[in-house]
Formats: structure tokens, sequence, C-alpha cells
């Protein structure tokens, strides 16, 4: 997120993003046969060290956004820039000395290890392939990125089916980490662990990134760790953006309503405690399909204050506050309206 | 992430937690199934029965010359067929008409009077060999080609795919008949280039009609592996295509390249045994399946003959089968039935 007046160069810069999948893979029977579209043309910055939060419910085009960026995936169209230099459309071949500098730890601790690699195998093998150590140091550094991520150096030797979610975790975090990164994408990092590993690991990810100034973009669904972690976060439904601000004012003054929903969602001892009833919105519905998404609003389908505007017109990301944007056509007529706001959220750019 | 894959999960805990051989303490699951293979009596016994047929098809040379028997016709040291046969090309020693005599304990072959024991361990010999040069080189183009067809993708797997199809869909016995006289002639001038050019032959025609099966095994394989995220992993980490092959990939597929390799040299010594039967095998070098078509003529009068090599094969082939059941009991404990 840019912060104004003066803001810094962005590690990550990312415009107008967009990628369908083909519904129908098949090259015989084409013409046209529709597209998902996963992420749908969304705009983002992330400045060396920063966090990001993407947070939106499954299907949203979070997980793609996040691939997008490691470069698992071609962009359809639109602009990735990392660090000055545009990724989006590198082939595989060019991507690779820039491999190093963006790394990833994936939801999956059991998935994302090899089962038949021992631990030292695991984290030695992007050592030697970046070069980034003197051979006869690998296997100190494997040590110490061990101790970093708080795991016993003793682990070289284990496979990961020897191994705990949360430690497997911690290994996979290690192997991001090894090749000392600017950005990690970290997609859903906690969500298949316990609850009390999750704590630790996303603690262990706050340390890391004070320590290293590694910059980050969390995936998740869960607003907790998000707000826990991110000093940015961004609200996706259906393949776009459609809040995104910085933490406080998006926890504190949710200005979309779909973010608004999410955040009733949320269970909160505190308020039930003491006895104040929360209003909790229920979305009616499901989300509509990511192939044929609704005209104008892509939320009006489910929206409480949707009108006809909303079905012809697409909302902009309109500035509320230097950092908060938010996609309504009624944001600054519900909620807590800034007073410094400008433009007329009302209507459309 | 689906149930099944999450139950999946659950038990490879619950049973690395159960398991007392790997508590802990990095060992390999390579090393676990070798451990798994060494503790169950089929696999120990069927290994056994496979290393004494390899040995004694591997030491044919040592053992006849020991025992003084000899499995080519007209051997300067070997007896001259007029001595040994009667007039209506029986042996006059040893079965049918005379009893078991130590010197030629499966008898001699009738019109030709070599040892039918010698031509025997010669036969495993090629039998085996040629079984164990044709898995080699289907495991080879198998494994390479469904690697870089599930790997690739896209257009590759779908050439890769036809050609697999293409192949599969011709047949292969018209094949091997087709080629058997082509060779025969082209070298008949010249005989030990006929026996050379036979088994090459014989080889590759078993290796063109073999690798489809693992190549598409393969392929369905790395399809799937492809999506897991260690290899995601690597390809985030900025590692070769050539190195997410061989390390990462490979690996994963160590068992079932086990297994098809254990259950394919049996069905190759079938094979050529069936097709030197037909007679478009070997026949300027002894073989199993060779001496088979001999034997049944004189089944009637002289069935050792024909029993001797007949049990030969199936005792091979079915330890052989055996065991590679046991190695994918070993490797893949949950197809185990």
């Amino acid at each position: 997120m840019t912060h104004d007046p003066a803001p810094p160069d962005p590690l990550l810069a990312v415009r107008d993003l967009r990628k369908l999948f083909p519904a129908r893979p098949t090259a015989r029977r084409s013409r046209f046969q529709g597209a998902v579209r996963a992420v749908d043309g969304i705009s983002f910055d992330l400045r060396p060290g920063g966090t990001l939060g993407i947070v939106g419910e499954s299907g949203s085009g979070k997980t793609t956004t996040g691939r997008l960026v490691a470069r698992l995936e071609q962009p359809t169209s639109g602009s990735i820039r990392f660090a000055g230099t545009e990724i989006g459309a590198l082939s595989r071949k060019e991507m690779r000395p820039l491999r190093r500098q963006i790394q990833m730890v994936f939801q999956d601790p059991y998935g994302s290890l090899n089962p038949r690699q021992t631990v030292g195998t695991a984290l030695a093998t992007p050592l030697r392939a970046h070069a980034l150590v003197p051979a006869g140091g690998v296997g100190r550094r494997v040590r110490e990125v061990l101790e970093l991520v708080g795991l016993d150096p003793r682990h070289v030797d284990r496979y990961p089916a020897d191994l705990s979610g949360g430690q497997r975790q911690r290994v996979a975090v290690a192997r991001a980490l090894a090749v000392e990164p600017r950005l990690v994408v970290a997609d859903e990092p906690v969500s298949a662990l316990d609850v009390s590993v999750q704590a630790q690991v996303v603690n262990l990810l706050q340390d890391l990134r004070r320590e290293l100034g590694v910059a980050f973009l969390l995936i998740s669904h869960d607003l907790a760790v998000v707000r826990h972690f991110c000093d940015d976060v961004a609200v996706m439904y259906l393949g776009r953006i459609v809040e995104t601000a910085d933490r406080d004012s998006l926890y504190t003054r949710p200005l979309h309503p779909y973010t608004q929903a999410l955040m009733s969602a949320v269970p909160d001892v505190r308020r039930g405690t003491s006895g104040e009833r929360l209003h909790r919105i229920r979305l009616p519905g499901e989300p509509p399909s990511p192939v044929s998404p609704p005209s104008g609003c892509r939320f009006r389908t489910r929206c409480w204050r949707a009108q006809e505007v909303c079905a012809q017109v697409d909302p902009p990301l309109l500035e509320i506050t230097p950092t908060h944007r938010v996609a309504c056509h009624f944001a600054g007529e519900f909620g807590a309206v800034p007073a410094d706001r400008e433009g007329a959220p009302g209507q459309p750019g | 992430m689906s149930t099944t894959a999450d139950l999946e999960r659950l038990a490879e805990d619950l049973a690395a937690e159960a398991r007392p051989d790997r508590a802990g303490t990095g060992v390999s699951p390579h090393r676990t199934a070798l451990r798994r293979l060494r503790s169950d009596p089929v696999a120990v016994v069927s290994g056994a029965v496979v290393l004494v047929l390899v040995l004694l098809g591997l030491l044919a040379p040592l053992v006849t010359s020991l025992w003084g028997i000899h499995a080519t016709v007209g051997h300067p040291d070997a007896p001259r067929p007029s001595e040994v046969l009667l007039f209506d090309g029986y042996p006059a020693v040893g079965p049918p008409y005379e009893p078991f005599t130590w010197q030629h304990p499966l008898g001699l072959a009738p019109r030709t009077g070599v040892d039918n024991l010698a031509t025997l361990l010669y036969g495993l010999r090629t039998s085996l060999g040629v079984a164990v040069v044709a898995t080699v080189l289907t495991t080879l183009v198998g494994v390479g080609v469904g690697l870089v067809a599930g790997f690739v993708g896209g257009r590759t797997d779908r050439v890769v795919s036809f050609v697999i199809d293409l192949f599969l869909s011709f047949p292969f016995l018209l094949g091997a008949l087709a080629l058997a006289p082509i060779v025969v002639s082209r070298f008949s001038t010249d005989p030990d280039g006929l026996a050379l050019a036979q088994v090459v032959a014989l080889v590759a025609v078993l290796v063109t009609f073999g690798w489809m099966g693992l190549a598409r095994l393969i392929r369905g394989q790395v399809l799937s592996l492809r999506e897991r995220e260690f290899v995601q992993a690597a390809v985030v980490m900025g590692l070769s295509t050539r190195h997410i092959l061989l390390k990462e990939l490979l690996p994963n597929l160590v068992a079932p390249i086990v297994v098809a390799v254990s259950l394919s040299v049996p069905a190759f010594v079938a094979a050529e045994a069936g097709l030197s039967y037909l007679g478009i095998g070997l026949t300027g070098v002894p073989s199993l399946g060779q001496t088979i078509n001999q034997a049944v003529d004189s089944f009637e009068r002289y069935p050792l003959y024909l029993w001797a090599p007949v049990l030969t094969v199936m005792v091979l082939v079915l330890a052989l089968n055996l065991l590679g059941d046991a190695v994918r009991d070993a490797f893949d404990p949950r197809t185990r039935r």
C-alpha cells in the first residue's frame, strides 16, 4: 500500500492483473466456451518489508493471486512488477534467476515437502541451486536456518513422515527463508495446522519478518490471522479486490458490505461476555459462478443494499482516505464516513 | 482439500506413530520397504528360487564343464551322436529306454544326442538374459517417456499419448511374425550373425511392444505428483526441470517402477519362451521355448524331454511373479490384500 505523500518505491506493484482459466481445456470444441475469471483486474502495491493480507472466501481468487505473483501461473493480462522488473511475461527460463527473491510457503505441510527427501536435503537443495553459500558451508547454513525457525538441528536426517504438522511447516518456512528472499508469498500457511500450533507459526513468521525484513503476501481466509500479522489488508470477492485498507481502518471501519459481512461472522469472545449482541449479517445464497459474474457490481446478488445502479455500473475502487479504498456505490453513505473523504462514492468515476 | 486426502494423511500419521521400526529416526521409506520384504516368507522363498535359477543360468558354462556335458552339437569333447543314439533316434543311455544315469540327469535329446541339462542351463541363461535386457530397456523408455509427457503436458503429452495408443493397438504377434522371416533370410548365410541378429530382433520386438504400459503408468503418476505442493515448491525455488524430474519426481516413482520391473521380467521370460516355441524367437542359441517346441513331437515316448523345460519356465515365472507381488506389497503397503 502506498503511504502518501512520499511513497517508497514498492517492492511489488500489481496492475490490472487478470487470470482466466478456460472452462473447457480441449482445443477441439473451442469457439467460446467461457472461462473462469479467477482473478479479474486487481491492482495493489507492497512496499519492501511490508505485509499485505489478502482475505476472501474460497473461490475469490486469492490463491490464484498468490500463484501469479510467485509465477506458478502465467497471467492472462496485466502487469506484475517486482523490484522494478516486469515479471508478468517472463518465460520459465527468464524467471529462474529471479526465483530466489520470491519464495512461497504452501498451505499443506504434508504436501509441500518431498516425502523421499530428508529435511537436510530439502533445505540444502535451494542453497546449492542458487550457489548462495560455498559448497563447504551448506551444512552449517542448513543448521542455522533450522535454528532460526526453532527446530533442533538434529532434525536434518529426518524424513517428513517423522515430523509433526507444525514441525513440517517450520521446515517449509525454513526452506523459503534459506535463500534470503525479498518477498514470501504465504498461501494459507497455518490453515492446515492445529489451533495451538497456528499461533506458534504465526508468531514465528512475525519474528522472522522483523528480523529479516522480508515482505509478506499473506493469503488467508482467517481474519484473525491476517489482523495479527498484516499491516494492510485487501478483501477479494469473485476475482476482484472490493476493499483495501490499513489494518486498523479495515477492522474498525469496514466500508464494503461484503467486508462487513465477513467481519460480523467472526466470533468475538469479549463481545459475547459483555452481553452486547452482535448484529450478524447473513449473506443469502452462494457466490455466483466466476464463469459468468453478475453485471455491474459483482456482490449485488447477495448485497442487502443493492439498488438499480449496482446492476448497471461496476463500482470502481474509490479512495475514501489515503489508505482506504472501497469498490461500492454507497460506501460513503453508511457506517462511519470519514471527514476528509474526497470524490463522490455514489457516482462512479 | 478432499476428505480422502485427509484420511490418507491421518492413516499415514497413525502408521508413522505405530511403526516401531521407524520410531522417529530418519529411516528412508525405501529402507523400510526392504525391511518389510526381508520379513516376508513368500518373498524370501521365491527370491531364493530366483537366485538359484539366475546363478545356474549365469554359471551355465562352469556347471556344464564340471559335469562334463555339452549343449552344442558336434562339440569336440562331446560323444558323437552315433555313439549315444539308437537307430530310432532315441538315446541309448538314460531315459526314456534306459534307467536314470547321473552322467545325463535329464537324458539326451533325441536325434541330436545333446545333453538336456546343458541345453536347459544355457536356455535359462538366454531366457533370463533376454528378459533382463528387455526389462531394462522398456523401463528406461517407459519411465523417460512417461516423465516427460506427464511433466511437460500440453501438446507433447497429447502426441505421446497418441503414440502410446498407436503402439498398443498394433498387434504384437503379427509384428513379431513378420519380423522373424526377414531377419532369418537376411542373415541366412552367417550362422553366428543370425544368432546375434535373432537375439537383437527378439529384444527389439519385446521392447517395442513392451514400453507403453509403464509409460502410461508413470505419466499418470507424474500428472498427479506434478500438482503436489513439493513440486510447486521446487519450481518456486527455481530448480531446473532436469532436477525436478530426476531428484523430486523420480524418487517418488521408485515404488511403481520396482513393481513394474519385477512383474515384467517373468512376462518377458514367458514371452520369449512363447515366441521361441512358435519359431519366431531364437533358433541359433539354446532357449527354453525352443526346447519345448522340439520336445512336443516326442512327448508320447519321451515325456521328460518336454517336462524339464516346461517345469523350469513355470517355476521361474511363478517365483518371479511371487517375488514381484511381494515387492509390490512391500513398496506400496496400501494395495496389500
